[in-house]
């Protein structure tokens, strides 16, 4: 078995969090996945199954995930329906609040803001009543 | 055309700047320097304890200034378990607790409306929902009611012509209503808990919101009756105020949408810190200053619950209604331009209400009438172009042209509705737009609407006639 | 099978946009002049004998307008006479064609055309003026300019009364852009439809309640001949939200903007808020808010080099702008005028009175002395000498100075 298949191997499949790779990529010790918690309410959760809290591992890549990616991320993988309803461009839906470890992400840098394991991003939507 | 010409006379071009895209990253907090946890006010931070203490006095501000709480007075808390209203709890808990600085001295009583039949689907979600909803409120340890929308179909006016008051103010003020109305707080027996509405009701409600034809219409008359039924629970429980939890973002869009739908004169009372169209009730805004970010960080920080119920228009097109649309307009406004929501709701401010103590008010919303204005108007415009483009038909009785009412669709049938053609009449121009898309039966009207309608014009019809009636008293609304 | 017209047995061609009937040409033909007819004779906007100037941009509004207007006037026996009034604002490639428009329309409806011209009036095209600011703020300017320049124009003339061609569309965009702007003291007058009064001349919108689309299709069908650009200094970014959200309020509900225009007409403003005072200008004597008429003060800025001047505060400009020349005063040291209090510098120059002599540089070559750039012997428009001092004090008006770049010129002189 090439180490070096592997590797491309697992950095290709994105969504699946099996056991044997994340066992396979301790070993390796390349490309880190990265344990994040992404929270919705305000009415967002009714887009993701109605599933408020996911705790998810992102899978590791060379780049440093930013919440930019994680977006995408988050539209490829927990979005089950209407994106355009949390997305615009490649930022969230004016309405949309964006806390980083109970932070205002616009103290944080936005988009560029550099994720770390464990971080909690909560979505919460404004839109909508209430 | 270039529409700039009218950059004229005083010339202050304040148009409002673009937020320049300035880094806040790591910003400190403008009061302490502690590291912020939020930005709002444009671009100034500020750490938990700093925005706690600037929501607090932003909501107590409201209230102060007011002036129109008395102490020790009871208030009606509508309680719908969102965000907006669950802060609003929290606030007023926070307030009236014993380390308060200078602690609230009004009580709360909660009410929630229940409103899920509008979905038209009875789940098991929506009964979980619900049943939160209900922990929230009795933890709460206020006095608690239940009610559900359908029940506005079951209230019955309150008569107001002078004739009538006289003799009324001597007996209980309260009004002839029997809703139902759940109380929480008594013990838990079994058809306590907050069921499914009985489906005959369910369905009547929902079969009159689907004769609606657009969107628009039915969130407006939603919106209407909602309001007519706090207003009447709150008559029955004996309450002469009701605290709503509209944001300033919720209002700066509501100020639009009511532009937009011909409620221009109704937009101080609808936006305003305080709106006494009802007799007897006036509800108040005390988070109108706080805007909805503000608002759903303070829960997100102090850990306040919130249950999310979905409305008629959730996970629909952005355009589906002008309410919608309003709202994506003015949001995505407010991120490029973060003065949007302050500088709509201070022009707000600045309109004068129409009078309110007048006694030819809508049926409907209880605003007094905006279609007094003459030739020379919208109004006007509309009756004389619907006039042009059809065929007339002049109804000799009254003199007035009658026009089919609403849309002529390519059956050029009359609705329904011109089998009660005064109804029109007693209804502010708002309302009017919103029954112009109703095609139903006049029968599935609620009769608060219907009710009240007859008597305004049978009380026009009295003036008319004034000087001419021998008897003086006579009843005009005889079998009632 | 063809709907049917509502009004006659006709197969109907159009929808119209405000009620949603169908209708046959000529009964759509019919029905729109005829409401305007109506909007006219309820608002009592004309009175037989009138001069009335139309305010002809040869774009579709003030084409139909002219059109209607003529029609309406021959139909009715409204007495009154047309004229046609253009402005020429110097934007080359977008005026030039519109101005050929408006010519062709002259000989079309047969009605008399008079032009008038910013370079005319104030000295400056836009082009120039764009070259001096800028793409930004140069709106500001232009409908600060143009408005004046109708009025002059149309008083040369004799006439009493102007009208535009401000449709339905146009007046519930600015009634939305007045409450998102929180101006109040517009909100109250946007909807009304013939604003000035006070001595100046009344402006009327017959087409308040007319559909832009209705318009569009009324030129069409009638094969009226109109240009149809978008400036090329690129227009108001804000006032392109507001027009989005107008057009897209109007699909959901076509009758939206009809809507807006009533809440425009229902809104009342508290009786203790504030509303700025009608003035006369002190340099050119047209009615202004302020001391100085924005005109003024906008060219002002322009001929002097300091274009933001009226943009935005203008007492903060105006007062960095006096620190920048006390500063560069007291660099050169330059002569002043004795500080003695004479009442009068008597250069001649001309004097905006606010900043005291010397603010406006008159080019005239004969008058440079020094060959320095400024007039013997007085401040150079630091204010900060005794006859700057002095002329605020004394209040005289500006002294009337024909050259190729000057104030505003005295009302009273057309």
């Amino acid at each position: 078995m090439d180490s070096n298949k592997f590797t491309s191997a697992g950095a290709a499949h994105q969504n699946t969090t099996r056991q044997s790779n994340v066992d396979l990529k301790l070993k390796l010790n390349k490309f880190k996945m990265l344990p994040v918690t992404v929270e919705f309410s305000g009415g967002a959760e009714l887009l993701c199954g109605n599933v408020k809290k996911h705790d998810v591992d992102l899978p590791g890549q060379q780049n440093k995930w930013q919440i930019r990616n994680l977006l995408v991320w988050i539209k490829d993988n927990l979005i089950q329906e209407r994106p355009e309803l949390f997305l615009l461009g490649d930022t969230v839906r004016p309405g949309i609040l964006v806390l980083i470890n109970d932070a205002d992400w616009e103290l944080m840098g936005e988009l560029d803001y550099e994720l770390q394991e464990k971080d909690r991003i909560v979505f919460i939507s404004t839109l909508h009543g209430g | 055309m270039c529409n700039v010409e009218d950059q004229e006379r005083n010339g202050s071009e304040n148009l409002p700047v673009s937020s320049s895209g300035k880094s806040l990253t790591g910003s400190g907090c403008v009061k302490c320097g502690e590291p912020g946890v939020l930005v709002t006010r444009i671009h100034d931070s500020f750490c938990k304890s700093c925005f706690q203490v600037y929501v607090v006095h932003k909501f107590r501000s409201a209230i102060g200034k007011s002036k129109l709480i008395r102490d020790g007075e009871t208030v009606l808390v509508a309680f719908s378990g969102g965000g907006n209203s669950s802060a609003l709890l929290h606030l007023i808990q926070d307030g009236l607790s014993l380390r308060a600085h200078k602690r609230l001295r009004f009580t709360p009583t909660l009410l929630h409306i229940d409103e899920s039949c509008i979905s038209g689907v009875r789940s098991d979600e929506l009964r979980q929902k619900r049943e939160k909803i209900r922990q929230i409120m009795i933890k709460s340890g206020f006095p608690s009611y239940w009610t559900q929308l359908e029940q506005s179909l079951n209230i019955y006016p309150e008569l107001s012509s002078k004739s009538m008051s006289k003799s009324k103010s001597s007996e209980n003020p309260a009004s002839p209503n029997s809703l139902w109305l759940t109380d929480l707080g008594q013990e838990p027996a079994p058809n306590q808990v907050p069921d499914d509405p009985p489906l005959e009701e369910s369905r009547k409600l929902q079969d009159l919101i689907k004769s609606f034809k657009s969107s628009t219409a039915q969130e407006d008359f939603i919106h209407n009756l909602r309001n007519q039924l706090l207003v009447a629970a709150a008559q029955q429980l004996g309450f002469s105020k009701i605290l709503t939890a509209e944001s300033s973002t919720r209002l700066a869009v509501h100020i639009l949408s009511d532009i937009a739908q011909g409620r221009g004169s109704q937009v101080s009372l609808d936006t305003g810190i305080s709106d006494e169209r009802n007799p007897g009730v006036m509800f108040m805004r005390p988070v109108r200053e706080l805007n909805a970010k503000e608002l759903a960080m303070y829960n997100s920080l102090f850990g306040v619950d919130t249950v999310f119920m979905p409305t008629l228009t959730t996970k629909t097109s952005i355009a589906s209604s002008i309410e919608r649309l309003t709202e994506t307009f003015v949001t995505g406004l407010q991120a490029d331009y973060p003065s949007t929501v302050s500088n709509i709701v201070r022009t707000s401010g600045k309109l004068g209400g129409p009078d309110v103590k007048r006694t030819d008010k809508c049926s409907f919303c209880q605003s007094p009438l905006d279609t007094d204005v003459g030739k020379t108007s919208a109004l006007g415009a509309v009756l004389f172009s619907q006039h042009m483009s059809r065929p007339k038909m002049v109804d000799p009785k009254d003199n007035k042209e009658r026009v089919s009412d609403g849309p002529v669709y390519s059956n050029g049938t009359h609705t329904p509705i011109a089998s009660m053609p005064n109804l029109k009449e007693a209804l502010c121009y708002g309302c009017r737009l919103s029954l112009h898309e109703f095609d139903g039966d006049t029968s599935m009207l609620p009769t608060l609407i219907t009710k009240r309608a007859m008597w305004s014009i049978q009380e026009r019809q009295k003036d008319e006639l004034s000087g001419y009636l021998l008897e003086e008293d006579v009843e005009v609304n005889g079998v009632g | 099978m063809p709907r049917k017209c509502g009004n006659c047995t006709n197969n109907a061609v159009l929808k119209r946009p405000k009620t949603g009937d169908a209708l046959c040409k000529d009964c759509f033909y019919w029905a729109f002049e005829e409401e305007i007819h109506q909007t006219i004779v309820d608002a009592g906007l004309f009175s037989p004998g009138d001069t009335v100037a139309i305010g002809a941009s040869g774009g579709k509004d003030s084409t139909v307008l002219a059109h209607t207007m003529k029609v309406l006037n021959d139909r009715h026996d409204y007495g009154l006479k047309l004229i046609l009034l253009s402005v020429d604002e110097g934007i080359t490639g977008y005026r030039d064609d519109s101005l050929e428009t408006v010519k062709r329309n002259q000989q079309q409806y047969d009605l008399p055309l008079t032009i008038v011209s910013y370079e005319e009036l104030y000295g400056w095209t836009m082009d120039a003026i764009v070259e001096q600011i800028g793409l930004k703020n140069n709106c500001t300017f232009c409908g600060v300019f143009r408005r004046q320049a109708l009025d002059r124009g149309a008083m040369k003339l004799g006439a009493t009364k102007i009208v535009t061609g401000h449709n339905a569309d146009d007046i519930a965009e600015t009634v939305i852009m007045n409450v998102l702007r929180g101006d109040i003291a517009r909100l109250r007058r946007c909807t009304a439809i013939t604003t000035g009064a006070d001595g100046y001349l009344p402006r009327c919108k017959p087409f308040k309640y007319a559909y832009e689309k209705e318009i569009v299709m009324y030129a069409y069908f009638k094969q009226l001949d109109y240009f149809s650009t978008e400036c090329i200094y690129s227009p108001n970014a804000y006032r392109g939200y507001a027009r989005t959200y107008i057009k897209d309020l109007e699909k959901i509900r076509p009758s939206a903007i009809i809507d807006i225009i009533h809440s425009g007409e229902s809104l009342s403003v508290k009786k203790d808020v504030k509303m700025p005072q009608q003035t006369v200008c002190s340099v050119c004597k047209f009615v202004s808010s302020n001391e100085v008429c924005k005109a003024c003060v906008l060219l002002e800025g322009l001929n002097k080099g300091r274009p933001r001047l009226g943009i935005g505060k203008t007492h903060k400009e105006r007062r960095k702008w006096e620190e920048d020349l006390a500063e560069e005063a007291s660099r050169l040291s330059l002569h002043n005028t004795a500080v003695s209090g004479s009442s009068d510098c008597g250069q001649g120059c001309a004097r905006d009175e606010v900043n005291g002599c010397g603010s406006v540089f008159v080019g005239a070559d004969e008058d440079d002395v020094n060959g320095d750039g400024r007039r013997n012997g007085c401040c150079g428009g630091t204010g900060s000498g005794g006859c700057g001092t002095t002329q605020r004090e004394n209040r005289m008006p500006a002294q009337k100075v024909i050259t190729a770049r000057t104030t505003m010129r005295n009302l009273l002189d057309f």
